[in-house]
């Protein structure tokens, strides 16, 4: 997919693109996803550490003057009674965080959010979610994934399931990942 | 940036926007976005209050028919052990919160969401999240921002940072602030 789209003044019906020339400020270029569904207990990690590949998304952005929309949304359970973790938005391809990242501030992780759920007992679940306008790094084929931390090696977090098996409040649910390249100029 | 947006059959490679006519119905016709890395600690205001300029997002809507979806992600720390708070989007140019709002509803404030995360201990993170799909109060230049009030007022909230500074989970991040304007008719 392109930027620049190609169109006709004299569309068929079932044409997919009307747009002639350049996709207009501010609207999406192309959206890249993948919706995860497979339960994976991610243990405690304490190096930043992707959490599976299948969140992987693959995007070929058009023009490193775009920007990408990136949104995590993910199902959890467990973490522990005093889990805390941190995580990333991650350039696989580039071997780096996604910018803009956070400040250099001391011997903090320069990463994207931190997360401690609710602490009741190790049946907490948390959806956790967060986006980031980021920056296109190369206009070839590139990979993006998330990464976590967790300071406590008690907080195992399960992801797209609860670590208990009943009918209650026990779950299997999704992950999803999305980038969309946003036309800026 | 029209929603009506005049093309050209002949365009030329600087062109900004080549669609011919109205943007389709359900479209974006513009984004608009703020990141912001510096590190703040908001304390914990007793009436809404704006969190930090810098998340200031400006906006000129080309229609008062159309609607501004608003996405709002940060990434906090602190809290304190009892910290409960309230967030709203707030229209800076026209001096009021964004339309709709929470209903009348006693001596509740009339916002978009409150927040209370993790109580383990003064460490906690937290990611925030909210949207809205909001009404266009004018078509000339706006300008929106997020407040925030705390009822503990030892809830201090340190955005885009935490309190502490460790490399176990300690991290400096991100907050992401969207608006996009969508054709509606």
């Amino acid at each position: 997919m392109s930027g620049i789209i190609t169109g006709t003044r004299n569309p068929s019906p079932f044409q997919k693109s009307h747009v002639i020339g350049k996709v207009p400020v501010g609207h999406v270029v192309q959206t890249q996803g993948i919706v995860d569904n497979a339960s994976l207990n991610d243990g405690s990690p304490n190096t930043m550490t992707e959490i599976k590949t299948g969140f992987r998304v693959t995007i070929t952005p058009t023009s490193t003057r775009n920007k990408l929309f990136m949104s995590f949304a993910t199902s959890t359970n467990n973490g522990g009674t005093s889990g805390i973790e941190v995580y990333e938005f991650y350039d696989v391809t580039g071997s780096a965080t996604v910018t803009p990242r956070g400040n250099d501030e001391g011997n903090r992780n320069r990463a994207h959010w931190g997360h401690r759920g609710s602490h009741a007992n190790d049946n907490d679940c948390s959806e956790i979610c967060f986006y980031l306008y980021a920056d296109v790094a190369r206009t070839t084929e590139s990979v993006y994934t998330i990464n976590r931390k967790a300071a406590d090696a008690s907080a195992d977090r399960n992801f797209n399931f609860s670590n208990s098996d009943n009918a209650a409040w026990g779950f299997t649910a999704t992950t999803s990942f999305f980038i969309q390249e946003i036309q800026t100029y | 940036m029209s929603g009506i947006i005049t093309g050209t059959r002949h365009i030329t490679p600087g062109q900004k926007s080549h669609v011919i006519g109205k943007v389709p119905c359900g479209s974006i016709v513009q984004t608009q976005v703020t990141v912001l890395t510096t590190v703040i600690d908001d304390g914990s205001p007793n009436s809404l209050d704006e969190i930090n300029t810098g998340m200031r997002v400006t906006i000129t809507p080309t229609s008062t028919r159309n609607k501004l979806w608003m996405l709002w992600s940060t990434s906090t720390s602190g809290g304190g052990t009892s910290a409960i708070e309230n967030f709203e989007f707030y229209d800076v140019t026209g001096s009021d919160t964004v339309e709709p709002h929470g209903e009348s509803g006693g001596n509740r404030n009339e916002v978009h969401w409150g927040f209370r995360g993790s109580h383990h201990d003064s460490n906690d993170c937290n990611e925030i999240n909210f949207s809205l799909y909001a009404t266009i109060a004018r078509t000339t230049e706006t300008v929106y921002t997020v407040r925030r009030i705390a009822a503990d007022g030892t809830g201090s909230r340190a955005f885009n940072y935490t309190f502490s500074d460790n490399a176990a989970w300690g991290f400096s991040g991100t907050t992401t602030f969207l608006v996009q304007e969508i054709q509606t008719y």
